[in-house]
């Protein structure tokens, strides 16, 4: 196959799959980060900020000697060079990766809720911004430089990055499967606004406002995308989900399902993409709740911990398993261990389809796995898992 | 601070509309940036 034709049969691996179809194979797409830069042997701050072409290369390095279907993210994620005209934000990026700067996921108290339930726009821009960036106690006219000098950061980051999956996937033929990030709204205020504990109390004290201001949240994001006119192709719309496993069953049920399953309904089964969810942490005690998300919709789930045989089958048609390979095993497994590990895995999750491998935990760094045992466990992968 | 930031906002989204963008256009690259600053930066 040429590099085109080898682009399209992998698209159409995941395409199928999201579809509930049988694929020809198991689609293999670790969810490989920074990892590949590091052994590339690439400088991160130099990939992200100065030279797309060292990003591209890096990942042709990793998508040359492993073999993938797809690269689930080219990882830089944030617009470092608009967060540094504000005097830097909550991210910083050097040669080894990026790292978040002190606590700064509480940026206002719970009694503001109701405020920001009235109107998130205007309270994140008149109270919250000036507070998280005090440089902003300037003059109007600087200010709306600054804004225009913003829009032209983000414009330059987003084609910065463009450059860099168009090349993944006409001089490689590996398809870029993540192409945007949606914030499940009570994510949102646990990571940028209330940071653990605040949220935690709120869910104790402060429930009805709480939702009030994640009814809110979600309605400003769900316009933002679609603002953007963003095209509904075979790329994932991605989701981290951070707080669920943190929350009693019953309140997860009552305060953060219903804007997962609207979320869903909205975009997956109204307008057709596909959905890819990071279920971070253990699902086990939430898998019932999941019974009442929409059947048939094109749902990715990738799972870090749990009964991976038990997901799959109680989540059967609801949401596709994405996972099953431990970074544990390419750390600490001997080579020749490898094909037994993947192989067991795949007799017990690979029939009837629905089914992704992939690493259980992001890839950040070399000691996330070894390469040779990578290699190994994704050659194998390939062999093994066809239908 | 004597003025809302807000404002800010507007006169940014009138000239990019006097610049040939749509309104609807404008105000969704506001969003996107009073978004960005909060929860992504």
């Amino acid at each position: 196959m040429n590099k085109k034709e080898l682009l399209n049969y992998r698209k159409k691996l995941f395409s199928d799959v999201a579809s509930h179809k049988i694929p020809d194979r198991v689609p293999l797409c670790p969810f490989v980060e920074t990892w590949a830069l590091h052994y590339a042997g690439i400088s991160i701050k130099d990939a992200f900020l100065n030279d797309n072409n060292l990003l591209f290369q890096a990942i042709k390095k990793y998508t040359d000697d492993v073999p993938v279907d797809a690269v689930a993210s080219i990882s830089n994620t944030v617009p470092f060079k608009m967060g540094m005209n504000y005097g830097g934000g909550i991210y910083t990026v050097n040669d080894d990766g990026v790292q978040i700067r002190g606590s700064h996921g509480k940026l206002m108290d719970g009694d503001e809720l109701i405020e920001l339930s009235k109107g998130a726009q205007e309270f994140f821009a008149n109270k919250l911004a000036v507070r998280k960036f005090p440089l902003l106690d300037q003059s109007i006219e600087k200010n709306v430089d600054l804004i225009k000098k913003s829009i032209k950061d983000m414009k330059e980051w987003m084609n910065y990055n463009g450059e860099v999956i168009e090349r993944i996937e006409n001089e490689l033929g590996v398809p870029t499967v993540i192409k945007a990030t949606n914030y499940m709204p009570m994510d949102a205020v646990l990571d940028y606004l209330r940071d653990f504990v605040g949220i935690s109390s709120d869910v104790r004290k402060r429930p009805e406002e709480l939702y009030a201001a994640c009814e809110e949240l979600y309605n400003y994001m769900i316009e933002m995308f679609l603002d953007s006119n963003l095209p509904v192709d075979d790329k994932w719309l991605f989701s981290p989900l951070h707080y669920p496993t943190y929350m009693r069953p019953k309140d997860f049920e009552k305060l953060y399902f219903p804007f997962m399953k609207k979320y869903i309904e909205e975009f997956s089964v109204k307008r057709g993409n596909t959905l890819h969810f990071f279920m971070e942490n253990n699902w086990m005690p939430y898998l019932d709740i999941l019974q009442d998300l929409p059947e048939g919709a094109k749902v990715i789930g990738l799972f870090e911990t749990g009964n991976a045989k038990e997901i799959k089958e109680k989540l059967k048609g609801r949401m596709i398993y994405h996972g099953g390979l431990k970074v544990t095993d390419l750390k600490f497994s001997k080579k020749e261990e490898i094909k037994d590990i993947v192989k067991k895995t795949f007799d017990e999750l690979a029939p009837g389809g629905g089914f992704i491998y992939g690493t259980d935990y992001s890839m950040m760094n070399l000691n996330d796995g070894t390469p040779e045992n990578f290699i190994e466990a994704m050659s194998f992968a390939k062999e093994y898992g066809k239908y | 601070m004597d003025y809302n930031l807000m404002e800010a906002f507007e006169k940014v989204v009138n000239d990019l509309v006097e610049d040939g963008m749509t309104q609807e256009q404008a105000e969704g690259i506001m969003k996107k940036v009073i978004w960005n600053l909060i929860c992504r930066i």
